[in-house]
């Protein structure tokens, strides 16, 4: 059980990062932006959230996340909660009983699931936004691919160590927690 | 285990399906959801404003304290433009009045007359991909409506296109930028019978920051380097906003497409402009004022322009009568020192031309 004040620095640790990640990601000047690509920093915090902490860490900071991008800029409410919070739900069960908590395992995870969220979402701009007939399938994707999906992977590659080593060091749990955690079989008593 | 297995995976089905009624309450038009984010807004723009306030305070800051000695020099020569730019205020306040008065002269019609152009500040970027709207700092209270079927069109401080508003909110607005998917505008070359033709936003293009153009004509004449325009047609943007420039030109399954760099970088952007247009009843009722109107123009200026014509007419007349007053005067002149210098016959001579 939880004392308040270690509920009370989980809420306002949470909140500082989700409105500090979002103001960097859509507030912040786009200095250094190349091809108007730059990190997705939410999908970046909200994936090692909850790949570190568990299921409800993510799918709370996803959807508080996915809440914050549809209103800022999202065409459709919802997209960006339904994104964020299945990304969260996934990133929670990714490989957990095969790998430890380190940084490798979180690149993996941050690029099978960039891939498969910038895929979809191509995949979705073609099927709604775009006529079908003047799409050269071939070309397209290849294009698509190594223009936007590839360079958007690397750039959350390297945008997810800031992040980890933030969530670690200065995360809404003590390093202590989470060194308990890392133990096999206590990790579900100690984080819920 | 197995228990929370299962309690996880029904929550998660909560959720989603939650999740998903969402979305489909937001894309219901004027939905009580769509309303709920004017509150986002209202709590975005202070934010934004603090957080600018704040680091523009902090850069200061140490500025003053790292770049003082920069800075003093900076401020003289501040103090030396400051001087010159009174100058030049001057002679351009003078230079000023000389083209009022040329466009009194020949009276140039303002670009774009009907339109009232409103500032707005950015508040947050475009993320890219389906996220790829930006918002601003003007919304409904501002004067802009918030019916989705309205749309206004968005400019930069040069006056080229940015995009159109797309989610009218009381406190806030988002715009879709012109390289986005849905973007579409008819634009033409800037040139005097310049071919016509669609732009619109493309997903492969958009990375580059290019739009696409579609639907030229075959005969058209469309170049590398080519300034394109909108075309007015469609109502939503006035005639004449620059767009950008044609970057190539190629022949796709028997159809001529391009591809256009606009002429603004939307990622450089911090201020915009909307360009908000009369609403439909002043509209109407201006063009039946300007149908009633020019009838009575008409007849006030036939009416002028018979006085006219009748002044010009005397005037002419006179000045007739004048030079033939004048002629005959010479004539007589003529005649008269005819008469001193020639003989008799010769004066019989001049009579008898005079008679003939």
């Amino acid at each position: 059980m939880r004392s308040k004040r270690e509920i009370l620095r989980i809420i306002f640790v949470y909140i500082f990062y989700i409105i500090l990640v979002t103001w960097v990601q859509f507030m912040w000047p786009d200095m250094g932006m190349v091809k108007m690509i730059k990190p997705d920093l939410q999908l970046v915090l909200t994936l090692i959230s909850a790949y570190l902490f568990g299921f409800r860490d993510g799918v709370v900071v996803g959807i508080c996340c996915g809440i914050l991008r549809d209103c800022i800029s999202a065409r459709y409410l919802g997209t960006g909660l339904l994104l964020l919070f299945l990304c969260g739900v996934f990133a929670s069960f990714f490989m957990r009983k095969r790998f430890t908590n380190n940084l490798v395992t979180i690149f993996l995870l941050t690029f099978v699931i960039t891939l498969i969220v910038e895929t979809v979402i191509f995949i979705i701009q073609i099927a709604i936004l775009r006529r079908p007939d003047l799409v050269a399938w071939s070309i397209s994707i290849i294009d698509i691919f190594a223009a936007r999906i590839l360079p958007q992977i690397l750039i959350n590659i390297v945008a997810t160590i800031p992040i980890y080593l933030l969530l670690r060091n200065f995360g809404p749990y003590p390093r202590r927690q989470q060194k308990e955690a890392m133990k096999p079989q206590q990790i579900e008593d100690v984080m819920l | 285990m197995a228990i929370k297995q299962k309690n996880r995976f029904l929550i998660g089905l909560g959720i989603f399906i939650i999740i998903l009624g969402i979305i489909a309450w937001g894309l219901i038009p004027n939905s009580l959801l769509n309303r709920l984010t004017v509150g986002f807004s209202a709590v975005q723009q202070p934010l934004k404003e603090g957080v600018d306030n704040v680091s523009d305070s902090g850069v200061g800051f140490f500025q003053a304290i790292f770049n003082g000695m920069a800075i003093r020099e900076e401020n003289q020569a501040l103090r030396d433009e400051n001087t010159q730019l009174h100058q030049r205020i001057k002679t351009l306040e003078a230079e000023n009045l000389k083209y009022q008065e040329l466009k009194q002269a020949v009276h140039i019609k303002e670009r774009y007359e009907g339109y009232e152009v409103l500032h707005a500040s950015v508040m947050s970027r475009s993320f890219g991909n389906i996220f790829d709207m930006f918002s601003i700092n003007r919304g409904g209270e501002d004067g802009l409506s918030e019916d989705p079927s309205i749309s206004y069109a968005v400019v930069d401080a040069n006056m080229n296109l940015v995009g159109r508003l797309a989610q009218i909110n009381a406190k806030g607005t988002k715009v879709l930028p012109l390289y986005s998917e849905g973007f579409t505008v008819i634009g033409k070359v800037n040139k005097p019978d310049g071919a016509v033709f669609r732009v619109h936003g493309d997903l492969s293009l958009s990375q580059d920051n290019l739009c696409m153009i579609e639907g030229v004509h075959v005969d058209a004449e469309l170049n590398p380097g080519d300034e394109v325009v909108t075309d007015g047609s469609g109502g939503l943007f006035p005639a004449g906003i620059a767009i950008g420039t044609v970057l190539t030109v190629e022949e796709q399954g028997g159809q001529r497409v391009a591809t256009l760099e606009p002429n603004v970088l939307i990622s450089d952007i911090s201020d915009v402009f909307i360009l908000v247009g009369k609403p439909y009843e002043d509209q109407f009722e201006e063009d039946r004022v300007d149908r009633d109107s020019p009838e009575e123009d008409s007849e006030d200026s036939t009416e002028e322009k018979t006085q006219t014509d009748d002044e010009e007419a005397e005037t002419v007349e006179e000045n007739v009568g004048e030079i033939d007053a004048a002629e005959n005067t010479d004539e007589q002149t003529e005649a008269e020192t005819g008469g001193e210098d020639t003989t008799e016959g010769d004066t019989e001579n001049s009579d008898s031309e005079a008679e003939e």
